[in-house]
């Protein structure tokens, strides 16, 4: 069983209006679940990612038909395993009734996480697709919720996230691991989105139906023949999606934040989500920090254990008039670290090569710690890191931190450079 | 005639010689009770070996038994009795017996305190107080001015005190063992190598840190960190060595290397052996120093943005080299 739990912070705010609209309808809804459920039973299926040493399912998600009779669309981070290691596991589709049959993957696209699979035989009527509706319009999430038996979970459409770097649509009902890849219907049985992703209670996240029409238009150009060079066209896809995040990033002038006494980079996209935190010194604690940082609330699946497209920097600046300097720089010090958030193993990516420099950003000299490392499956792509603390100063301090996964290292120092270029050192 | 000969008699794993006269011969040796000198070592035979003197007094070595033989020097003593001329050795099973006249020379006494004269104040109780004393100030210090949260000069020094107690409880155990090998505690002299161990560890901690931050580079400081740290290990290690014993200076370091080395060396292995084919974070180098002294320059942006591409993009491109060759 599996789905992944998205990385978004719990969005808190809850509606009772929405609550209480359901209630005035609930005699309808009830009816139209049935109805919907009935009408769309036969077109849901599990999918069952098969490991064969053992022949029992290693993971486990939804798929609905789309397209053509023998076309299921799913998530890709259901079948990653079977698309990484077509040797190791095979697809299997389970009907409402029992039946089972194979599966191959015909495409994908990781970036918003949909996968495309062929069967054997016809099994059903494709689903058709729709934009999004409404704030509040209510939908139908069908799929195998934990991988019990086919549900149908009402819930309603909260339009698209704002604070993601991949479109996705709020729904506000409960999608559980195993729903994944499982249709969200509206009222008239059309499917508006991909259930992806849950960040608690009652708070899912759907891919909008028009990447999956996009996805089938791609295949169909080749027939729906099953892909055997996916791993190429997801290199094509990763570095066509960080070309992408970076135009947008470049696409407007960065408004700016004050940190400390320097001018720096504030919320490069609209679409990274800001925190920011000051602790004034006080008896115990002589000493001023400031940290803020911004980051991507989401990512791109590629494996249980790697995440790519993810993108997040952060300033932090430390202050004291009452510290001795060598006190200071051993609180400095202490902070002075970064760790790159990623499970990846050396079957995904190399080690990281690091450059140690010191250079000069508005007239302030910066002890830099630049580090990459390669994708093994993903030629050009790295992981992209960097470290920087200003230095030469008694009781001041500024730390830079800089992650991106799945860049190309000419884009990574492109954004770095940006950065610096920004960077803007104000004396008192 | 006066007595003729000594025998100085080390039994293995026994610790000190015995030593006896001979005053008559021919004279028996073995485990026997009707022997002149009885052997309580069951590798020696009841009737072992016999010294004779012949009539032009001549002295001559006869073996008894060919159970476990007798050597005499380094050949092994056959049938015919042979010719002894001292100073000899004799071994019989585990037993050695160096045969001596009473006019063998002995080495000049040893004082027992392996120093030189002009380092005899080492040896003092209030020079190594004094050190004790330094090591506290130098605590107190380095406590006062990485304090975060200013306390009183009271506190501080009460809350080093029992860091005191590290180099005074290492001179005990250091002088227990003195005690056990010389039958002398000498505490000043361990406490005084007690203090400057512990006052070197703190120089040397203090000397690598900014070192690295001046290589800026994590090999060149661990390298520097084995040199020293071999380099102080064996000093102190060869000073204990010979407080230890009646060692001379030379003797002492080549011990004192001939021990640590080797250790060192195999610690160094096992951290080539044990290093970890895949890293899952970058090998970053945090030191940082409120003393800004480097030996790499401030780059300009452009040459840095330059510079780091370029050497990123070697590292990537030889790591993967090495991979794909493996």
């Amino acid at each position: 069983m599996r789905g992944i739990t998205s990385r978004l912070l719990p969005l808190a705010v809850r509606s009772l209006i929405v609550c209480c609209a359901f209630l005035a309808t609930v005699g309808n809804a009830d009816e139209l679940a049935q109805q919907l459920y009935a009408a769309h039973k036969d077109a849901v299926y599990r999918i069952e990612v098969i490991s064969p040493g053992t022949d029992k399912k290693s993971s486990l998600g939804t798929g609905f038909v789309i397209a053509r009779e023998d076309l299921l669309a799913s998530n890709f981070h259901v079948v990653a395993n079977a698309v990484h290691e077509p040797e190791r596991y095979r697809l299997e589709w389970e009907s409402v009734s029992g039946e089972r049959g194979p599966l191959s993957v015909v495409a994908v696209d990781v970036i918003h996480d949909l996968a495309l699979l062929k069967a054997d035989k016809p099994l059903g009527r494709p689903h058709v697709s729709t934009t999004l509706p409404q704030k509040g319009t209510a939908l139908y999430a069908m799929g195998h919720p934990l991988g019990l038996d086919l549900a149908i979970v009402p819930g309603s459409a909260n339009g698209l996230l704002e604070k993601a770097l991949y479109d996705k649509i709020h729904f506000s009902g409960n999608i559980n691991p195993g729903m994944s890849g499982g249709p969200a219907l509206d009222a008239q049985g059309r499917v508006v989105g991909i259930n992806v992703a849950t960040a608690g209670e009652a708070v899912g996240f759907l891919v909008p139906a028009h990447f999956l029409d996009a996805l089938v238009q791609r295949a169909s150009e080749r027939e729906f023949a099953v892909a055997d060079d996916l791993q190429k066209r997801i290199t094509e896809q990763l570095t066509a999606n960080q070309d992408q995040l970076m135009a947008d990033f470049f696409a407007k002038p960065w408004p700016t934040q004050q940190v400390g006494q320097f001018t720096v980079p504030g919320e490069i996209s609209h679409r990274l989500d800001c925190w920011g935190e000051t602790e004034p010194a006080t008896e115990k604690k002589p000493y001023l920090e400031i940290a803020t940082n911004c980051s991507g609330q989401d990512d791109v699946y590629l494996s249980e254990r790697q995440r790519a497209g993810s993108v997040a920097y952060q300033y932090f600046w430390l202050e004291s008039d009452r510290l001795s300097p060598r006190a200071f720089y051993r609180e400095f010090q202490q902070r002075h670290n970064s760790f790159f958030q990623s499970d990846a193993d050396e079957t995904d990516v190399g080690n990281f090569a690091c450059s140690v420099k010191f250079v000069e950003v508005s007239g302030q000299s910066f002890k830099a710690n630049v580090c990459a490392r390669p994708y093994k499956r993903y030629a050009g792509l790295t992981d992209f890191m960097v470290l920087m603390a200003m230095t030469g100063h008694d009781r001041q301090a500024l730390l830079f931190t800089l992650d991106l996964s799945s860049v190309t290292l000419d884009n990574g120092m492109k954004l770095l450079q940006q950065f610096l270029e920004n960077f803007q050192w104000q004396p008192r | 005639m006066a007595a003729a000969l000594i025998l100085e008699i080390m039994t293995r794993g026994r610790g000190q010689p015995q030593y006896r006269r001979v005053r008559q011969f021919p004279y028996r040796i073995g485990r026997g009770y009707d022997n002149d000198l009885i052997l309580p070592d069951d590798t020696v035979s009841a009737h072992h070996v016999q010294l004779e003197r012949d009539v032009d007094g001549a002295l001559r070595v006869r073996n008894l038994s060919h159970e476990n033989g007798t050597r005499l020097g380094h050949r092994k003593l056959g049938y015919v009795p042979e010719l002894l001329a001292a100073p000899a050795s004799l071994q019989l099973g585990h037993t050695q017996i160096r045969v001596l006249t009473p006019d063998v020379a002995v080495a000049p006494a040893r004082r027992p305190q392996a120093v030189p004269g002009s380092l005899a104040l080492v040896e003092r109780l209030p020079f190594a107080l004094a050190l004790l004393t330094l090591l506290f100030i130098m605590e107190v210090m380095f406590a006062l001015l990485h304090q975060v949260e200013p306390q009183p000069l009271k506190t501080v020094l009460l809350n080093k005190a029992p860091e005191l107690l590290a180099p005074l409880f290492t001179a005990v155990v250091t002088g227990f063992i003195s005690r056990l090998l010389l039958h002398r505690w000498r505490f000043g002299l361990q406490l005084t190598i007690a203090c400057v161990s512990f006052i070197f560890g703190q120089l040397t901690i203090e000397l690598l840190q900014r070192v690295s931050y001046y290589y800026s580079s994590n090999e060149i400081a661990s390298v520097l960190n084995v040199v020293l740290a071999a380099t102080l290990f064996t000093g102190l290690f060869a000073w204990q060595l010979r407080a230890f014993s009646t060692l001379t200076r030379k003797r002492s370091v080549i011990t004192a290397i001939a021990i640590a080395w080797p250790l060192l060396a195999l610690f160094g292995v096992q951290s080539i052996v044990r290093e970890p084919d895949f890293r899952s974070q970058p090998p970053l180098h945090l030191q940082l120093h409120v003393q800004d002294v480097r030996q790499q320059p401030t780059l300009t942006l452009d040459a840095f943005l330059a510079t780091s591409r370029s050497e990123l993009t070697e590292q990537m491109a030889a790591e993967q080299a090495e991979s794909s060759t493996n």
